[in-house]
């Protein structure tokens, strides 16, 4: 239960750089969602936090102690691996009563039996407690590597993917569940995920990694209304937010021999971003729209998206199934909420303010 | 420091292995006999060697022994299992029939085959004057002779090829094999095209293994014909122990040892060159195929 | 092209049924899904129709003739495998080029064919690669080029995207959707997502436990649920399935949840409902999919509930409530007011109900 600050971390593999100057601060039981794709270097941010990987440079605090010379065994940070890690050869009451055993830490017998329990339900593996690892299935084995994890008090807990590899039912009742039960124990927790729902959802905190550096580190609500770049808002948001390239001083978008008048943007402008659910499509000619062909359709339940062919740009929408019944090469017409629009400057980087 | 902890067990392969080595070099370079001591006489050995018809029929023997044997063992023993990988039911049963051959002592394997093949009282000579044929000299025929002991010895180590190539062939992975009957190629296209190449570094192993083994070929040769009539089925173990132990002269047999040593080296490490060879030139046929296919017009837009 | 005809397929793994009696028709050009949980049967199903596996019992047609003991290189079906099932020691390109080399096509046109398909996967740079040199979405992909090169009567496709990451699969599920559409090749897709049985299929065939749920439209299948199974599988966050009790009242026939009035069914829909209660207790199970609540102040009627979660999506918010007895989740827009512990009414739209017999979980009404 510390506070946890990350100072200009670097992780060299040879000579790939895995973190470069990776800077983060948290309070103590805050829930921080490292969000990134594969390769973004959240596995290595949680490896350096649990000294499992050596830093190459920069510092880690806990509770504003500098730690980094400090080994693994004494840092007092609970971890669940993505790959599971159990021990084979016990059972899963073993496997979790083991972090609870470890020398110095004198937990009584009675609260070691209740926290097991606790943790057993939460994860809906307590009818599984006597079987071994071999005999569990991998959703079974990924929740009791996360059970190892949370059933301890720890200074900070490390949560690698930790519910990937869970059907889509266990997958939303389990976050939940896991976020109020690190809040009951006032858990410092990392956590991380390549799915940005999963982030939005869970997190206090988003960190967005990108190349080994947090691009944005921010409440969900902020991150998503306000990527802090172009590669932040592609990232949250499915399916993606679509970015129209602009030309230098253009204060009308022209696509397809038609054009759209742009509401008055900064000189800096490079980039606008409009969110799929805020282009509104039609089946017949519309004033203030811009033409285009319909790419692809998906039809998902009550909703649907159409990918459009528009010029150069293959634009996503985002709509109700009622709005109507779209075929691939159809002709449509498109038309932009110009009030909701994201404005980037030519290095992809936000320009603040309303441009409406 | 870390290093340190490897020293014992280097010390150790070179006590077992480096110093025997090293004291047979220099036992082929003097005329040491059984209880007396020897001089140095430099490679007069060696140089005998050469001119010694016993010595040159048994490195013929041996090397023909390894060629003959070897390849009819890599093809029986693949042939078998391929065989026995695609039965349903009894897989267990016939592979521990295969493997008995293999788990008999030589002892016994030589002193079965000698009985059977024995040209007055065998049963394989009772056979064939049960059907009025001439009785053949299995064991007393030099050429006949040498063909028994190639018998015995693929009777015997087929099942070790069998084993590995078996053992091989489980580890393949099951998709590539269906999915190739999905493209529609027959089972002999199958077999070039993807058992086969995928099988060869176990093939590769197995022969390897087997050859290195059978340039040792003695227990056999002993019990079944002594390496005779007349040193025409001799091999180099055999005329090695013959004239080390049994004529009791030290310096010669070592130079034998020597030149059966460097003969399998020589020869294990030319099977790996050609073998490489062959999969790199296929890469390389590949390759080929590929870039002339490249170099096509290719279609501007792909819808 | 060709269509296929499953009678009564049964496939038994000595005594466990893996595949119970499917019957199923694929039409010519058909794009049709098999989804299901894992060891459903759906890709020993598949495996049946490529040849690859005995059929126990029944048969199996393709445009009308008994395939059943031909070979798979006698049906003409190209397959894409889940782990992919690459040649190891042959380049991307030879692997690729393989069925077509097996049938004897000129280098030329196996060149040409090669390559148009690996620029459509994006791979055209690597073809020169060996599939250990390679990662596993790029396997995958290559997997899937090997089955699109060929011209078969049909395309077997076994969760060609489950080993992309997301955004490749998003992308890839619209260009295999844009490609059946081009070629119009009949084509049957296994898959345990729904999602993309749902965006790409003209029929989907959800099964269970070897058994066939439903087949239908994914808009007949995700609004007319035939079963209890295809109601959770169907939609994300699953279907709400709550027990209420039935009476009939003059207005109609009454649901009550939790000892609250929750819906009055009309005659027709409500007369379904009253004749499984009367047989069950007179409790129904009553599925209200996550959209089809809206939030309401607790003094409207409606299901009374606690927020236990509220978990921000983007444009919506994803509350997790608890009735007392049950656990409700609720999609709401982001600008809904109810935070965590507040208590809410939840106010079901009324032509969105499904309605499930607890005894049998068979769909009783749907009430649109």
């Amino acid at each position: 239960m510390s506070s946890v600050k990350l100072e200009a971390l670097t992780k060299k593999y040879g000579d790939n750089l895995a973190i470069s100057n990776l800077n983060l601060e948290c309070q103590q039981g805050e829930f921080i969602v490292l969000l990134g794709r594969p390769g973004a270097g959240k596995s290595t941010t949680l490896k350096l936090i649990a000294n499992i990987e050596e830093l190459s440079s920069g510092n880690i605090y806990f509770n504003d102690q500098l730690i980094n010379n400090i080994p693994t065994e004494n840092r007092n940070v609970a971890m669940a691996f993505e790959s599971y890690a159990l021990y084979p050869h016990w059972t899963v009451r073993k496997n979790l009563e083991f972090p609870l055993k470890a020398p110095g830490r004198n937990i009584p017998a009675a609260e070691q039996e209740a926290r097991i329990r606790r943790v057993a339900e939460l994860l809906e593996i307590a009818h599984l407690l006597d079987r071994k690892p071999s005999q569990l299935s991998g959703g079974q084995r990924q929740r009791v590597s996360l059970g190892r994890a949370l059933v301890r008090p720890a200074s900070v807990t490390l949560l690698d993917e930790p519910i990937a590899h869970l059907d889509a039912r266990l997958r939303h009742s389990l976050r939940g569940e896991l976020k109020q039960y690190q809040r009951e124990q006032n858990a410092t927790t990392f956590y991380t995920t390549p799915d940005y729902v999963e982030a939005t959802a869970i997190a206090d905190k988003i960190a967005v990694l990108i190349d080994g550096q947090v691009r944005q580190f921010a409440t969900p609500e902020v991150v998503y209304d306000e990527p802090a770049d172009i590669e932040v808002a592609t990232i949250v948001g499915d399916p993606k937010m679509n970015i129209l390239p602009l030309a230098p001083g253009a204060t009308r978008l022209e696509i397809n021999e038609a054009w759209l008048q742009l509401p008055p943007l900064p000189p800096e402008a490079g980039y606008i971003g409009i969110r799929p659910v805020n282009i509104q499509i039609f089946e017949n000619a519309h004033p203030y729209a811009i033409r285009g062909t319909v790419y692809v359709t998906e039809p998902m339940g009550y909703e649907q998206v159409i990918r459009v062919e528009a010029g150069e740009q293959l634009l996503n929408i985002k709509t109700l199934l009622t709005t109507g019944t779209f075929s691939i090469g159809q002709t449509v017409w498109l038309q932009p909420d110009w009030t909701t629009i994201h404005v980037f400057d030519r290095s992809g980087q936000r320009l603040k303010g309303g441009f409406h | 420091m870390k290093h340190l902890l490897i020293a014992p067990p280097l010390l150790f392969f070179f006590a077992i292995s480096v110093i025997p080595l090293l004291f047979t070099l220099g036992l082929s370079v003097t005329n040491t006999s059984i209880g007396g001591s020897g001089s140095f006489i430099g490679l007069n050995n060696y140089a005998q060697l050469f001119s010694d018809q016993f010595f040159l029929r048994g490195f013929l023997n041996t090397i023909l022994y390894v060629v003959l044997g070897v390849t009819a063992q890599y093809w029986l023993g693949l042939g078998l299992a391929l065989l026995v990988n695609s039965m349903v039911h009894g897989k267990r049963l016939i592979r521990l029939l295969i493997l008995l051959p293999m788990m008999i002592p030589p002892l016994i394997v030589g002193f079965v085959w000698q009985t059977l093949l024995d040209s007055r009282y065998g049963p394989v000579a009772g056979l064939f004057t049960g059907l009025h044929l001439k009785p053949v000299p299995w064991l007393t025929d030099p050429t006949l002779g040498f063909v028994s002991i190639v018998i015995v010895d693929t009777w015997q180590w087929t099942p070790f090829m069998f084993l590995l190539l078996f053992t091989g062939l489980r580890t393949l992975p099951k998709e590539p094999f269906e999915a190739a009957r999905v493209d529609g190629a027959s089972s002999w296209r199958i077999f070039w095209d993807h058992t086969f190449p995928m099988l060869l570094p176990a093939s590769i192993a197995a022969i390897l293994l087997r050859s290195i083994e059978s340039f040792k070929l003695f227990d056999i040769v002993f019990f079944i014909t002594g390496g005779g009539p007349g040193g025409a089925t001799n091999t180099l173990t055999l005329l090695g122990y013959f004239t080390s132990l049994r004529s009791g002269n030290l310096g010669y047999g070592a130079a034998m040892s020597i030149i059966l040593l460097l003969t399998v080296v020589v020869l294990a490490t030319l099977i790996l060159i050609v073998v490489r060879r062959l999969m790199a030139r296929a890469d390389k046929a590949g390759q080929q195929a590929l870039d002339q296919f490249l170099a096509e017009p290719l279609p501007v837009k792909v819808a | 092209m060709a269509s296929i005809t499953l009678d009564k397929v049964v496939k038994l793994y000595g005594k466990v049924t893996g595949v119970d009696q499917i019957s199923l028709k694929v039409a010519d050009g058909e794009f049709v899904s098999f989804l299901g949980p894992s060891g459903c049967g759906k890709t020993s199903t598949m495996r049946m129709i490529a040849g690859l596996e005995d059929i126990s019992r029944g048969s199996i047609f393709i445009d009308d003739k008994r395939v059943n003991d031909l070979p798979p290189a006698g049906r003409n079906v190209a397959m894409a495998f889940e782990n992919y099932g690459l040649y190891p020691q042959m380049s991307l390109f030879r692997n690729i080029a393989y069925p077509l080399y097996v049938r004897k096509v000129s280098p030329t046109e196996v060149g040409r064919e090669v390559v148009r398909i690996a620029r459509l996967l994006h791979i055209e740079d690597l073809l020169d690669k060996k599939p250990s040199d390679v990662s596993g979405g790029v396997r995958q992909r290559v997997s899937l080029a090997r089955a699109l090169v060929r011209k078969p009567t049909v395309f077997l496709l076994d969760e060609p995207l489950s080993h992309l990451d997301a955004d490749l699969r998003s992308s890839m599920r619209g260009e295999l959707k844009r490609l059946h559409d081009l070629n119009g090749a009949t084509t049957i897709y296994v898959t345990h997502d729904q999602l993309e049985a749902m965006t790409m299929s003209d029929q989907i065939a959800v099964m269970n436990l070897g058994k066939l749920q439903q087949v239908g439209t994914p808009s007949e299948i995700f609004n007319r649920p035939a079963n209890r199974f295809v109601a959770s599988f169907i939609g994300e966050p699953a279907m709400n399935l709550l027990r209420g009790r039935v009476a009939s009242t003059p207005e109609g026939v009454l649901i009550t949840l939790q000892n609250t009035p929750f819906v009055t069914l009309n005659r027709e829909t409500g007369q379904a409902v009253l004749e499984t209660a009367r047989q069950e207790d007179g409790v129904i199970e009553v599925g209200v999919r996550p959209p089809d609540f809206t939030v309401a102040s607790p003094e409207k009627s409606g299901l009374q509930a606690k927020v236990r979660f509220r978990e921000f999506l983007g444009e919506t918010v994803l509350l997790t409530l608890d009735t007392g007895a049950e656990r409700v989740r609720v999609v709401a827009p982001r600008d809904t007011q109810a935070r965590e512990t507040d208590l809410v009414s939840l106010v079901p739209r009324l032509d969105r109900l499904h309605f499930f017999s607890i005894e049998s979980g068979m769909a009783v009404a749907h009430s649109d």
